[in-house]
């Protein structure tokens, strides 16, 4: 039953981004039936020597009883990271051939991943852009932040261009700790130039997810008669026959994502195609598996 | 192939509007926004060709259903030969049997020329015979049995009629119909140019027909013929007469002809005169006195001519008595006797010894030996006599009543009965003639009546009567009643030049005249007529008299179921008839073949060739033109605009409707 509120379609019908990623991140985990690949209840994961300034909370006392050493006792739930998204909020993501366009579909789905890292008291910040950084929230694990995250997805909208540079010069100059970064865009430059301007995060160690999100209609185009295309972001003017957009778009787009795909992976980058037309429990599934192996 | 309209061509420009439709739409194409171009390609020449070639087709299609509908109304055909159109082509062949197919050969050579036609049809192709002259009889219907139309083609020969070809037009346009297919009309004709109507639509065919005209004469022959004899049918008195002829040349040169007077078998009267070329030339001879009874004459060109059977014109004449009529008049009433009795002599009818009675001495008189009885403002008859005037009328008698004074106290009219309501204004004022009905006989060839006064006119109710003649106050004046096989003519005035002045004018002798010769029906029939026209056999309403016709051979014309029913008869054959009629006199009438089919002319060829309707190729006759029948298109050009109105329908469809579910 709450997997028809992971529906974007039904998702587009709520109002406010904090009740959007609530009845999806429930919904989702309420899905999960406690599998042991996830763990999200109070499970023992290790015990670690205390260091000064570890939270005292923390400390088994038990332990400390019987060997006067002060451990701490961990959980998987606990294992803290840092969650940055980076939102394309360039002018293609707006299209859409339905209910739902691109941006808002990443809006949710970021707002998603806003309220499951909440919900692990992971940090998250959020870095929105286009051909410039339009908004940065710093990321931090502080009451209220979820607050910040979300209201900053609320003024994210369609603007211009779209330049990776920018965004990931200034992530890299405020990346402090290691953690997980995810691209939420349509990818629309050359795959090289993607995974040569990304490839620095992974270099400081920090894991890349890049959600590439892309309409039904830009993966198969159902034009049945000559069209004129209009780029939105160039405004460049362009005839195309149905026969293209059916037979040799359809080779080229799919050529596309595969060359991203392979070259993410060679990079160590986690590469997931998101369809605004599909629930966002898949793309759900494919951070909580990076955030697995990040514990 | 040919166009029958091709007028409607100029529809094609509306081949301009689908063109112009798809370049506006190609204008009006609206852009789409879309994520990215980065992976299309700008195919610009492939995508648009792609569209121009899809739209062609549909332009293309567009162009078909508007260029087939302004073919089809353009109606075109094509010619089909032979073969391919006889399956359901009716070949009807038309022979001329007019009289001027008695000249020469030329009956010969049109039954030759039929026969050799006939024997060139494929076997079992229907075939129709007919013969025409002023009329169109079949001599053998529809068959694919090819013998019966030899058999009467075999057996025709020429009549005496006049041929029209506007009645074979006629009877082609029937046929047309009723065959509701191809018909191939070859006519075997000699091309008279009098036989062309009037008016040139009466030839008109519908598209079915295909004719071809055979001539059976070639060229104009002169001829010389009696086109008219100029004398009385009836003659009542002992005097010599004068018979005029009237000569026509047909012919291109002036030639001397001897004309001759034949009267009863016997050579009257023979004279020499010039012919001029293509002119009428008149010719006098005088009769002498004849004896009692019917005399048969001809007036005829001597030596005979190129076209013998027209050289002579009949006639016949009479000798009778005058007949007598009655003239009862009141004892103090002179003045109408005097006025009416001079009026009928002066006429110089002379077809009438007028005798005058009065009242009183009436018992003794016997009305059936009248021709006519005229009852001049009489007071009162005897019983005996008012009944036999009646039933004098009612058995085919004729009176004539004049009301006045005398009338109009007794307060009844006269053998009609019904009373006259009063005897009109005084003398101080006067009425003229309103309306005048100048076709009845009555009143043939007079003057003018407006001068004539009436100061007196007896009104009374004409009921059903036919009213000749009315006052200028609306009143009746003269009007016709008919009692059984009679008629009374009541005249609601006298003859006395006291309640008018009508004896004092001119119109009265004729008057007088036309309106005697009436009721005494010396019109009925002249002693002349031509072939085909119509001989009455009995006065109108005298049905149930009678009527038996010897025809030229001396064969009865009339069978005993027809002889008492039959009110007229055709005269098909020239030569003398002689019509008895029982308790009638007997006359005798000449029927001659009609002047104009002895105008032996040719028609004018631009006229044959607009009847054909057809180009030069066809003008000789030739079997390979004339065997060629035309088909028209138009029904398969409608079937092709709806075709491609069908295909444009669902490419259009397919064009121009978004699918369902993406592939």
């Amino acid at each position: 039953m709450m997997q028809r509120f992971l529906d974007p379609a039904v998702l587009a019908g709520i109002a406010g981004l904090d009740l959007v990623a609530k009845t999806v991140v429930e919904g989702f985990i309420a899905g999960l039936h406690r599998s042991p690949d996830f763990g999200f209840s109070q499970e023992f994961a290790e015990y670690r020597a205390y260091a000064p300034g570890d939270d005292l909370r923390y400390v088994d006392w038990n332990v400390f009883a019987r060997t006067e050493r002060c451990y701490l006792k961990r959980y998987r739930g606990e294992t803290n990271t840092a969650l940055t998204v980076l939102l394309d909020a360039s002018a293609s993501m707006g299209f859409s051939s339905h209910r739902v366009n691109k941006l808002d579909y990443a809006r949710y789905l970021a707002a998603s991943l806003f309220y499951l890292a909440s919900r692990q008291r992971d940090a998250a910040g959020l870095i929105v852009f286009d051909d410039a950084v339009r908004d940065v929230v710093a990321p931090s694990s502080r009451h209220g932040q979820l607050s910040r995250l979300l209201h900053a997805l609320e003024r994210a909208a369609a603007g211009r261009r779209t330049d990776y540079a920018r965004p990931f010069l200034h992530l890299l100059d405020h990346l402090r700790r290691r953690g997980i970064v995810a691209v939420l865009s349509d990818f629309y430059a050359p795959p090289e130039e993607v995974v040569r301007t990304m490839a620095p995060v992974r270099f400081r160690g920090s894991e890349l997810i890049l959600f590439h999100v892309l309409d039904p209609e830009e993966l198969r185009p159902t034009f049945d008669q000559p069209l004129l295309l209009v780029d939105a972001e160039t405004r460049e003017r362009m005839e195309v026959a149905p026969e293209y957009a059916r037979r040799d778009y359809r080779a080229r787009i799919e050529g596309h994502i595969a060359q991203l795909r392979d070259l993410a992976r060679q990079a160590g980058m986690d590469y997931f195609v998101v369809e605004t037309a599909r629930p966002l429990d898949e793309a759900l599934r494919e951070y909580l598996s990076v955030r697995e192996g990040r514990m | 192939m040919g166009l029958l309209a091709p007028w409607f061509l100029a529809g094609l420009l509306a081949l301009g509007l689908p063109v112009w439709l798809h370049l506006l739409r190609r204008r009006q194409s609206p852009p789409r926004e879309f994520a990215s171009l980065m992976l299309f390609e700008p195919r610009r020449e492939s995508s648009v060709r792609q569209r121009r070639l899809r739209y062609l087709l549909l332009l293309a299609l567009r162009c078909l259903v508007l260029a087939a509908l302004v073919l089809a109304f353009a109606r075109p055909y094509r010619e089909v030969a032979g073969a391919a159109a006889e399956g359901s082509r009716l070949v009807v062949l038309a022979l001329d049997d007019s009289f001027s197919m008695r000249q020469g050969d030329r009956m010969e050579r049109a039954r030759r020329e039929a026969l050799a036609r006939l024997a060139r049809l494929t076997p079992g192709e229907r075939v129709q015979v007919i013969a025409f002259s002023s009329t169109v009889r079949v001599l053998a219907e529809p068959a694919r049995d090819h013998e019966q139309a030899r058999a009467a083609i075999a057996a025709l020969r020429p009549g005496e009629g006049r041929s029209s070809y506007a009645e074979l037009a006629r009877a082609l346009r029937a046929i047309a119909q009723a065959h509701r297919g191809p018909v191939l009309a070859h006519v075997f004709t000699d091309l008279q140019r009098t036989a062309m109507p009037a008016a040139f639509r009466e030839l008109a065919l519908p598209d079915e027909v295909r004719l071809v005209l055979h001539p059976a004469a070639t060229e104009n022959v002169d001829n010389w013929t009696v086109e008219a004899v100029n004398v009385p049918s009836t003659v009542y008195a002992q005097r010599k007469l004068r018979v005029q002829a009237t000569l026509v040349a047909f012919a291109e040169k002036p030639a001397r002809k001897r004309v001759e007077l034949v009267l009863d078998g016997r050579v009257i009267e023979s004279r020499e005169i010039e012919l001029s070329a293509d002119e009428r030339s008149s010719v006098e001879f005088v009769l002498p006195e004849l004896a009692h009874g019917v005399h048969r004459g001809e007036v005829r060109i001597a030596p005979p001519d190129g076209f013998a059977e027209d050289d002579r014109r009949l006639f016949a004449i009479q000798r009778v008595d005058p007949r007598p009529a009655l003239f009862l008049h009141e004892a103090r009433d002179r003045r109408s006797w005097l006025y009416f009795s001079n009026a009928l002599e002066a006429s110089g009818l002379g077809a009438f010894r007028l005798e005058e009675a009065t009242p009183e001495r009436a018992p003794a008189i016997k009305p059936g030996q009248y021709a006519f009885v005229v009852l001049s403002d009489v007071a009162g008859l005897p019983g005996d006599l008012a009944r036999a005037l009646r039933d004098y009328v009612e058995s085919g008698g004729a009176a004539w009543i004049a009301l006045g004074p005398a009338a109009s106290a007794r307060g009844e009219i006269s053998v009609l009965g019904g009373s006259p309501a009063s005897n009109g204004p005084g003398l101080a004022a006067y009425r003229v003639v309103g309306e005048l009905e100048t076709t009845h006989p009555c009143f043939e060839g007079q003057g003018r009546w407006e001068g004539v006064k009436f100061y007196r006119a007896v009104a009374a109710d004409p009921g059903n009567a036919r009213v000749l003649a009315r006052l200028s106050d609306g009143a009746p004046l003269l009007w016709e009643q008919t009692m059984g096989a009679g008629r009374v003519l009541v005249f609601a005035s006298t003859f006395d030049n006291i309640a008018n002045d009508l004896p004092l004018h001119a119109v009265f002798v004729p008057f007088v005249e036309r309106t005697a010769a009436y009721l005494a029906s010396l019109d009925e029939a002249p002693g002349s007529l031509v072939v085909d026209a119509v001989l009455p056999l009995r006065a109108a309403g005298a049905r149930g008299i009678a009527a038996e016709v010897i025809g030229p051979g001396g064969e009865r014309l009339v069978s005993l179921s027809e002889a008492g029913a039959a009110g007229s008869l055709p005269l098909k054959r020239a030569g003398f008839y002689e019509l008895r009629r029982v308790g009638g006199r007997s006359l005798t009438v000449a029927a001659n073949p009609d002047p104009r089919e002895s105008d032996l002319r040719l028609a004018a060829d631009d006229l044959l060739a607009a009847w054909r309707n057809a180009g030069p190729e066809a003008q000789d006759g030739s079997a390979a033109a004339s065997e060629r029948t035309r088909k028209g298109l138009w029904q398969a050009l409608l079937a092709l605009a709806l075709i491609a109105a069908l295909m444009e329908s669902w490419l259009a469809g397919r064009y121009f409707t978004r699918p369902s579910e993406a592939t």
